[in-house]
């Protein structure tokens, strides 16, 4: 970036489980978003009146998500009228596009203060609620070759040979990193409990880690996608793009991918200028964003480029690179991308990832920056990259290094 | 075209009649006649209702085709359709009841002459049917039928009708919903029509309401599901164009009122007809079969039919023909090596019959009188009285002469002989017994209920009075004959051998198979070369080839993609007893409970070091059809290319859209067939080498090939180049 912009703070809510006895499951989106707003305007001394925009991620909007939640949000927490607000949609990097957004307005001068974000409540408005012409048109959806995202996940461990193992490993991996960092308390920074009004908290952690995750008790899951696959007939839409595979293996299952969650986070993003305006310090500062599209049937692979992207306009390589944090939509998404880009495992979602914690889409991307921030502090480091595959074949990332 | 009458209680009877041909269509006469007669019907207010009727055996079958081959424009044919359409339209929202007394087939254009009326009644006869087949031709519904069928039953159910071109019978109908009543006969058909009439309540059919109603509409969740299925569902390698632009009809219609999905229906029906997909189907499904069934229909018609057919061999080809034959009333016997095996033989002929019951096609008096046409034997006794018989038995030329030989002596003077053999040179097979002229080929394709083409194959002795007689027959099974001249492998067997050759090779070569196979089903064939392979059986192959080794004599196969198919199917038969599909190993495995998989002997063969392309061993499949096919015609196997075409599509599954071998041909231009045949044989060898008869084409400047006028004679004459 060639002018520079900061992350000043950033706070998340724990992931509630996506379901109707999810802890979260009672907190209204638009609460748990004003929510995040609140807490973190709360512990920072910035005046309000200074922020200028609120831009919120957020993927399934309709309904109780529809009609800009963020503005909603922004006037429910109380903030300034004076303060505007962006809902937007990029599909599961909607959180990062959110930080994107903000910083491509600060860096061009047009902004000086946005609190970039998402909030996604997925036990309230289910995924896929809102419909959309790529799965449903016809006409659309067989001329882009459209197959659900479980699918493409699967069609990439085929092709790239990993077995029911390999991705159950990586889940055992994430459950066991993040429920180490529970015990650890290596969120503390960003994680703020939600509370109602009475003071009670609904939830202070990351439900849906479980530290007794084994590969046996995997082992038990049965694959979720081989009906979509072989009944409905996904399997040879993917067959026919990539005409070298007789069948798709079909591996994944609840375990090894991503759950659906609540959660919403808000991030200070904001210029040099502010900086000295208001006497306050960054945390980070973005190095550099790039996104990119891919091929949309394997869908789950634009991170790839997107990374590569990323890297070159920060002028850095992979080997400079501190931390990552690869969005765990399923295990073949992160084993193929440090396998194609020979990414150490050891620097990958050290705390653990969407396996384990969860993926509250419009929101996760956010998050992800909240928690490498935190993690790149707690060992002294200073490079991270953050980077998710997105529906209908993108790829986002985002370098950011910590201190000024 | 369409007959008035107005009875006493004002209401109009219009009786359609197709004064042109022999059944009714909706062309232009009509649609002009129909067009003047709803502008005045609706202007008329004295009028009480209308009721449609038919004054020909079918109520209106469809749209005369000819328009969509001959359409330069496709805005032509949107036109044609949104006439249709508003007209229709306008007898549905004139205020009067609209009456279809369907008192025959009501098929494609005039089932939705009568999904827009208020009313349908049809007389339940057997004979009947309704339905939307529009599909079957790479074409779709055009007078409305995508929005009607929809709103009138749901759009799960209209679905397969709209899809895959059901057509049900007027019981059927009922249930299901798309007609209102049944009538025993013609006068109850009338008199219902005309009570509906009489008592009708400004009942307008409330479509909008029905649309956003269903549970599977595309504005909700459960809708968006089932289109995203369905469109997988229709993605597939190799699928067709139709299905899809009809889904899309169907999901863009829903979304708006039925007006306005109209005009959607139009702008895809348009597209389809217009499309090069869909005039090749057309050209070849429609007009080469009718063509291929009323060839020398004139001596067809006067010449004598069998009696009685002896069928020699109970497997599933001899049980097949057998139940062929009694299905139309003819009589059989079938021989086995004993009488166990004739009485497996008519067991199956039974089972066959009883899917038919099952499927409310046939009822069990019918089977009970075809059956009993059925009679078994262990010996060629009983075969004296035959007038026709019929050898299927293994692919094997010494056995077939040798049954032949034995069967000689119990033959009546004048009987004619026929062997059911895919490849073997029927000159080969007779012996001095036999009369030449009486002896010929009649190969059925398996399974013989479901396959509709019959090769008929003539020797250089043949009778014509004999071949009339045996064209007649295979008529009167409801089948497709195409005539072909005597040699090895006839015509459908030696291209369709070349589908799998070729794969098998590539195999050999090193080649990925899943490659192979995924190039044969994005060709649109319906499975892949070795998928075929596995099903005709590698035995079958390898005899074929062995036996055409025998022929070419001391060379053996000196064509090397033969060769070394005849290795592999050899070494799998005899190394791994791998002989197919049937034995659940061939180069698949076909486990109990799973889906078939490649097997491994059959990787065994890979080398990563050579790679093909999709698309090039796409070429090679096709154009080594297109190469053999060629070769036939010059060598004056077939007697015309429309036979060839029709071949291609109802005997080896060749893709539909691409019209057939020949029609391939004249698409791509003959100068394009050439350079790609030379392109091929640069680099893959001689068996791709353009026939001699492809340059003489050119040279007389044909650009693309004619059916022969000539019968027996070949269809080009071979110039040097």
């Amino acid at each position: 970036m060639n002018t520079p912009v900061y992350i000043y703070d950033s706070v998340r809510t724990p992931r509630g489980k996506g379901k109707s006895d999810g802890s979260l499951h009672i907190v209204r989106p638009v609460t748990l978003a004003s929510f995040a707003l609140k807490s973190l305007t709360d512990r920072q001394s910035i005046p309000l009146e200074r922020i200028e925009d609120v831009i919120f991620g957020c993927v399934t909007q309709i309904g109780e998500q529809g009609g800009c939640i963020a503005k909603a949000a922004t006037l429910y927490a109380g903030l300034p009228y004076s303060v505007a607000a962006q809902t937007l949609n990029r599909f599961c990097g909607s959180g990062l596009e959110a930080i994107g957004h903000a910083a491509a307005k600060i860096g061009s001068g047009m902004n000086d203060l946005i609190i970039a974000g998402g909030v996604e409540s997925m036990s309230r408005v289910p995924m896929g609620d809102d419909g959309g012409p790529m799965m449903s048109d016809p006409d659309v959806s067989s001329s882009i070759g459209f197959i659900p995202q479980g699918i493409s996940a699967d069609l990439i461990a085929t092709l790239r040979g990993y077995g029911r193992r390999d991705l159950d490993q990586w889940a055992v991996r994430s459950h066991q990193r993040a429920s180490h960092a529970q015990e650890q308390n290596y969120f503390r920074k960003s994680l703020i409990p939600v509370k109602d009004k009475l003071g009670q908290s609904y939830l202070s952690y990351d439900e849906m880690v479980r530290s007794s995750t084994t590969m046996e008790s995997l082992a038990k899951l049965t694959p979720s996608f081989s009906l979509l696959g072989e009944k409905y007939g996904f399997d040879k839409v993917a067959i026919k793009k990539y005409p070298e595979l007789e069948k798709i293996f079909h591996l994944h299952h609840a375990g090894n991918s991503s759950s659906m969650v609540d959660g919403a986070a808000a991030i200070y993003i904001g210029s040099e200028k502010i900086q000295k305006e208001l006497n306050i310090t960054p945390r980070a500062r973005i190095r550099s964003y790039a996104i990119t599209g891919s091929e949309p049937t394997i869908m789950l692979t634009g991170l790839i480029p997107a990374t590569q992207m990323a890297l070159k306009k920060a002028d850095l390589t992979i080997d400079d690179v501190d931390l990552f944090e690869i969005n765990e939509a399923f295990a073949s998404v992160v084993l193929n991308t440090m396998d194609q880009l020979k990414i150490p495992e050891e620097k990958v979602n050290v705390n653990g990832g969407a396996i384990a914690l969860g993926h509250p889409l419009g929101a996760t991307g956010a998050m992800l920056v909240s928690s490498l921030i935190d993690e790149l502090e707690r060992i002294d480091k200073r490079i991270g990259l953050v980077t998710l595959c997105i529906g209908g074949g993108m790829g986002i990332a985002m370098v950011i290094e910590r201190g000024s | 075209m369409i007959n008035i009458q107005k009875t006493e209680s004002d209401i109009i009877t219009l009786s359609i009649e197709n004064k042109d041909g022999d059944v009714n269509v909706i062309n232009e006469k009509f649609l002009t006649h129909f067009e003047t007669l709803v502008e005045e019907i609706t202007r008329d207010d004295s009028t009480k209702g209308l009721i449609f009727t038919s004054a020909k055996k079918d109520f209106l079958v469809g749209a005369d085709l000819d328009f969509f081959i001959s359409a330069e424009n496709p805005l032509d044919i949107y036109k044609l359709s949104r006439r249709l359409q508003k007209n229709l339209r306008s007898l549905e929202k004139w205020g009067k009841p609209v009456v279809a007394a369907i008192n025959g087939s009501a098929l494609g254009g005039g089932f939705e002459l009568a999904l827009a009326c208020h009313y349908r009644v049809v007389i339940n006869h057997h004979s009947i049917k309704l339905g939307l087949p529009e599909v079957t031709l790479g074409l779709m519904p055009g007078g409305g039928g995508t929005q009607r069928l929809p709103r009138l039953i749901g759009i799960e159910k209209s679905l397969p009708y709209l899809l895959k071109g059901k057509s049900v019978s007027p019981q059927k109908a009922r249930e299901q919903g798309l007609v209102h009543a049944l009538a025993e006969n013609q006068s109850e058909l009338i008199e219902k029509a005309k009570a509906f009439i009489e008592q009708f309540n400004s009942s307008e059919i409330d479509h909008e309401k029905k649309a956003t109603a269903d549970p599977h509409s595309p504005r909700g969740k459960a809708g968006q599901n089932l289109f995203a299925a369905m469109t997988a569902s229709l993605s597939y390698p190799g699928a067709t164009k139709a299905p899809l632009k009809i889904l899309s009809s169907v999901y863009e219609g829903m979304l708006v009122p039925l007006e306005r999905g109209c005009e959607i229906e139009a702008r895809y029906f348009a597209e389809l007809a217009h499309s090069p997909q869909s005039n090749n189907m057309i050209r070849t499904l429609f007009y080469g079969v009718n063509n291929c069934k009323k060839q020398f229909s004139s001596f067809t018609e006067s010449a004598a039919p069998f009696k009685k057919v002896g069928i020699i061999g109970g497997g599933i080809m001899g049980s097949g023909i057998a139940g062929a034959c009694v299905s139309e009333g003819i009589e059989v016997v079938i021989k086995d090596l004993d009488l166990t095996g004739a009485e497996f033989s008519k067991n199956n002929v039974s089972q066959k019959f009883n899917k038919l019951i099952k499927r409310g096609v046939l009822t069990e008096e019918q089977k009970e009188r075809a059956l009993g046409l059925v009679s078994t034997t262990d010996s060629f006794e009983d075969f004296s009285t035959c007038d026709l018989i019929i050898e299927a038995t293994y692919e094997d030329s010494e056995l077939k002469k040798s049954i032949f030989k034995e069967l000689a002596p119990f033959c009546r003077e004048d009987v004619v002989v026929a062997s059911n053999t895919s490849s073997l040179p029927i000159i080969n097979l007779m012996s001095e017994d036999y009369k030449p002229e009486n002896f010929l080929g009649i190969h059925f394709f398996s399974p013989v209920e479901q396959m509709p083409l019959v090769e008929v194959i003539k020797t250089s002795k043949s009778d014509r009075d004999t071949l009339f007689r045996v064209l007649k027959f295979v008529k009167d099974l409801s089948k497709v004959p195409i005539i072909v001249n005597d040699s090895f492998g006839f015509f459908t067997t030696r291209v369709f051998t070349r589908y799998i050759v070729e794969a098998v090779h590539a195999l050999y070569q090193g080649h990925c198979a899943t490659i192979i196979e995924n190039a044969g089903r994005d060709l649109g064939f319906p499975l892949g070369p070795l998928e075929i392979a596995d099903e005709v059986s590698l035995n079958l192959i390898r005899s074929i080839l062995g036996e055409k080794a025998k022929i070419n004599g001391v060379d053996g196969l000196t064509d090397i993609s033969e060769k070394n198919t005849y290795i592999v199917a050899n070494s799998l038969i005899s190394k791994h007893s791998r002989l197919g599909k049937k034995s659940k190993k061939g180069f698949y495995d076909y486990p109990a409970k799973e889906s078939k998989l490649l097997s491994e002997e059959t990787k065994r063969y890979r080398n990563s070091e050579v790679q093909i392309g999709l698309e090039q061993m796409k070429e090679r499949l096709l154009f080594i059809q297109i190469k053999e096919a060629l070769s036939c015609l010059e060598e004056g196997i077939l007697s015309s290319a429309t036979e060839g075409d029709v071949a291609s599509l109802l005997g080896w599954g060749f893709p539909p859209e691409l019209g057939g071998v020949f029609t391939y041909c004249n698409e791509i231009g003959l100068q394009e067939t050439l350079d790609k045949l030379l392109e091929l044989e640069k680099d893959y060898g001689p068996r791709f080498s353009p026939p001699k008869v492809l340059k003489s084409l050119l040279n007389k400047n044909y650009e693309i090939i004619h059916d022969a006028d000539e019968f027996f004679k070949p269809i080009a004459t071979i110039e040097e180049s």
